[in-house]
């Protein structure tokens, strides 16, 4: 056994309790987690698409 | 003074097999361009920190197949087939080869410093190739994120044509395409350093969740401006990159800013000039590569199940810094005759990957060659930023395991079957 081993793995009887390591703001943004990855995904779809089109529409430029 | 390769290569066959091989690899963009001069400098610095620690690393020689510690890609499990290299004090051919590799850096020096590009073109090629054997067929056990920055900026530095603009455009890819990991609690809540004992280096607890969550925008939307006309933009984009390399330091070491930092400064530093995307025909495997490049950190998210609980598909992508875990496994080895082992593995600090299949590759390797085992009975509870310990393993037999490299292994509990919780952990360690 490690020598972290006890102060890491705190056995089952906790099961249920509420997690302790979140501070007030984590606890607060932890309701809207759902809300907040689907909009990191949007932002991170529309970015990706203007930046095709910008290199598209170079590119299309080049060949003229 | 004669270039080397003129000198080497003096035959007319040999000249045009030299002349070919420039063409091909367009050579002629390094020998006109400052930039790629001194980013091939950049590159041989990261191949010298990168070998002089696996040098002495025990996981790619047949040492560590002996001992059942070896480690193999999940899609190609029999890697261990392969290894023959031994280390001190089993053997010295290891820190040898390695040795060799020092001696060609010493030359690519010389070739660099009289200007021979061509040379210290093909000089570095075996690096690149034995870099690669190495972090994608020899073993699992010493693949990172780095590991993948340095096998694409080297691959793109030597084979590609439009070297330089493909060279800032997959610094900007792997800035986007690690957000696509980082699109999770660990990073949105910033639980991966609340869960710490020691917290997010510097800034206070509570600034953490603002602070992660400015590191997705500017790695998302910011870093393709390091690709901008606009000087004054930049060069805060820059200024940005350069202090959250030097940042992150302070917890992952000097390997990973090595790697990307002078390379990112070279390109984008004082002798940045803008570079507008190429349109030939010779560009076309550029494109094809950075396509490519978004396609594999796709794997992950083509596998059910959440890949930071489960790991499968993991580490196809960039996967740095993306969850924080802590993770038990316990296994009984029931043996033929009746008695019984108990074998218990705990990670020890916050960058064990806590992999399921990396323990169950070790406890397939057990019984695989130990006939006296009659089956493994196994469970795996993996907590992820600090929240509860899941069971996501509990079999009967591990013995009659298969991992599955690109598909969900049904005896993988993923959070949609509802793990047992078996407690919380407390504040985890980074070493």
């Amino acid at each position: 056994m490690n020598q972290y081993m006890d102060m890491i793995y705190v056995l089952g009887g906790l099961a249920g309790n509420e997690p302790t390591h979140l501070g007030t703001i984590q606890f607060y943004l932890l309701g809207y987690l759902p809300g907040a990855m689907v909009f990191w995904w949007i932002v991170l779809t529309c970015t990706l698409a203007t930046v095709i089109a910008l290199t598209v529409r170079d590119v299309v430029k080049q060949l003229r | 003074m004669i270039a080397l390769s003129k000198r080497i290569f003096d035959s007319d066959i040999e000249q045009k097999l030299i002349h070919w091989y420039r063409r091909l690899f367009s050579v002629h963009e390094i020998e006109e361009s400052t930039v790629l001069q001194f980013v091939f400098g950049a590159t041989l610095l990261s191949h010298l920190i990168t070998f002089s620690q696996w040098s002495a690393s025990v996981m790619t020689t047949v040492d560590a197949y002996d001992r059942g510690m070896h480690l193999c890609w999940p899609y190609f499990q029999g890697c261990g087939r392969l290894l023959w290299l031994h280390t001190l004090p089993e053997g010295y051919s290891q820190p040898t080869l390695y040795m060799v590799f020092f001696g060609i850096f010493l030359f690519i020096a010389y070739c660099m410093y009289r200007k021979d590009w061509l040379m210290a073109h093909i000089a570095l090629v075996p690096a690149f190739l034995w870099h690669a054997y190495v972090i994608f067929v020899l073993t699992q056990a010493m693949t990172g994120n780095y590991e993948y920055y340095l096998f694409v900026f080297t691959g793109m530095l030597l084979f590609l044509p439009h070297k330089e603009y493909f060279l800032k455009l997959s610094v900007v890819s792997f800035y986007v395409m690690s957000t696509m990991a980082k699109i999770h609690e660990a990073w949105i809540l910033g639980t991966y350093f609340s869960a710490l004992k020691t917290g997010l280096p510097l800034f206070p607890d509570w600034s953490i969740p603002i602070l992660t969550n400015t590191v997705i925008f500017m790695e998302m939307v910011g870093s393709w401006f390091l690709m901008s006309r606009r000087w004054q933009l930049q060069r805060a984009v820059l200024s940005f990159f350069v202090f959250f390399h030097l940042y992150s330091g302070i917890i992952v070491g000097f390997r990973y800013p090595t790697v990307v930092l002078p390379t990112m400064f070279i390109l984008f530093g004082p002798l940045y000039r803008h570079t507008r995307p190429p349109a030939t025909y010779r560009s076309i495997a550029g494109w094809l590569c950075i396509v490519l490049l978004f396609g594999i950190q796709l794997v992950p998210k083509l596998i059910p199940g959440d890949e930071k609980l489960t790991l499968e598909g993991n580490m196809y992508g960039l996967y740095m810094f993306e969850s924080n875990h802590q993770c038990v496994s316990q296994a009984a080895v029931h043996r033929t005759d009746g008695t019984t082992e108990n074998l218990r593995d705990e990670s020890i600090s916050a960058r064990d990957r806590c992999d399921p299949y990396s323990y169950w590759f070790r406890i397939h390797t057990l019984c695989s060659r130990d006939e006296s085992i009659d089956h493994v009975v196994w469970t795996f509870d993996h907590s992820i930023n600090g929240g509860p310990f899941l069971r996501i393993v509990d079999v009967q037999n591990a013995c009659i395991l298969k991992y599955h490299p690109f598909s969900h292994n049904e005896w993988i509990k993923t959070e949609k079957d509802a793990p047992a919780i078996m407690g919380h952990p407390v504040e985890n360690i980074y070493i």
